[in-house]
């Protein structure tokens, strides 16, 4: 049941043995699932259409773009394979999806190998998204410069 | 599972002197020793040994989109937590990363409740519905 090659491999330490691989698969099966479920009903319910989501409460109550703003369109255009168009309603949703991907596959990996994590990102990265994700914010609401806008 | 990975028990008897070694695993007893023990020392990086702590990032960030007053230091203290564990402090890893899930929950919290009530509003039809769409 259990491969050899996990026995016999002493570093990334393993995680409790007497949890089974289903089991801790279970939470990154959980994650595909919800994943999957909001592109498909992002991909039917067109949020290009007006009245097919409520207005973001943000948006409505202050006018302003937040960080967040374009993503439900952004991910429409992006299972209609128009990575362009995605691009251009949100640029940080599209990098955001990438890395999510991207540690998914790791975490999956992990998972399936039964290890733990060892690592931890270096801090400066983490500061670095902080300030990306604050000045997104603000470069979209400057007047007159639409690149990073959703509209 | 919590007995397991403590000190095997010694053999009965008097045998505590240290002249009879423990006794070596036998073929079914994987998890008796070696896999409940703490992990060994990763590289020498200055970081403490073990896996680190969650950070809750993923928490602060959702958090910043939801109040950001609240995420904003939710995020920072989620990134302390990587600077820390990365410098060999660990009790102080793991206190900032318990203040980034505090922040990030309360965050979420608000936000919840905020957007509850505004689909509440929208479902009433107090809401223009002819706004263009902001999601």
């Amino acid at each position: 049941m259990i491969p050899t090659s996990l026995l016999h491999s002493p570093t990334p330490p393993l995680t409790d043995p007497s949890v089974g691989r289903g089991r801790r698969l279970l939470w990154p099966a959980v994650a595909i699932g919800g994943a999957t479920a909001y592109a498909v009903i992002a991909h039917l319910v067109n949020p290009y259409e007006a009245g097919n989501y409520p207005t973001c409460p943000w948006l409505a109550v202050t006018g302003t773009y937040c960080p967040g703003c374009g993503t439900l369109r952004a991910t429409h255009s992006l299972t209609e394979g128009n990575l362009v168009e995605a691009l251009q309603r949100n640029p940080l949703t599209v990098f955001a999806f990438v890395v999510m991907a991207l540690g998914f596959l790791r975490w999956t990996r992990r998972q399936w190998r039964g290890e733990q994590r060892m690592t931890a990102a270096p801090a400066w990265l983490l500061y670095a998204l902080f300030w990306a994700i604050i000045a997104f914010w603000v470069g979209r609401n400057i007047p007159g410069w639409t690149w990073l806008s959703p509209a | 599972m919590s007995d397991y990975g403590s000190t095997p028990p010694p053999p009965s008897g008097g045998g505590y002197g240290g002249a009879t070694p423990p006794p070596p695993p036998s073929g079914g007893g994987f998890d008796g020793g070696a896999y409940g023990a703490p992990p060994p020392p990763a590289g020498g990086y200055g970081m403490p040994a073990g896996p680190p702590p969650n950070n809750n990032l993923v928490m602060a960030i959702l958090g910043l989109l939801c109040c950001w007053p609240l995420g904003i230091p939710a995020v920072v203290f989620a990134a302390q937590v990587n600077g820390k564990w990365n410098g060999g402090d660990q009790a102080g890893a793991i206190e900032s990363a318990a203040k980034a899930k505090k922040f990030a929950t309360i965050a979420l919290v608000l936000g919840i409740i905020g957007t509850l009530i505004y689909i509440a509003l929208f479902a009433m039809g107090a809401m223009n519905a002819d706004t263009s769409t902001g999601m």
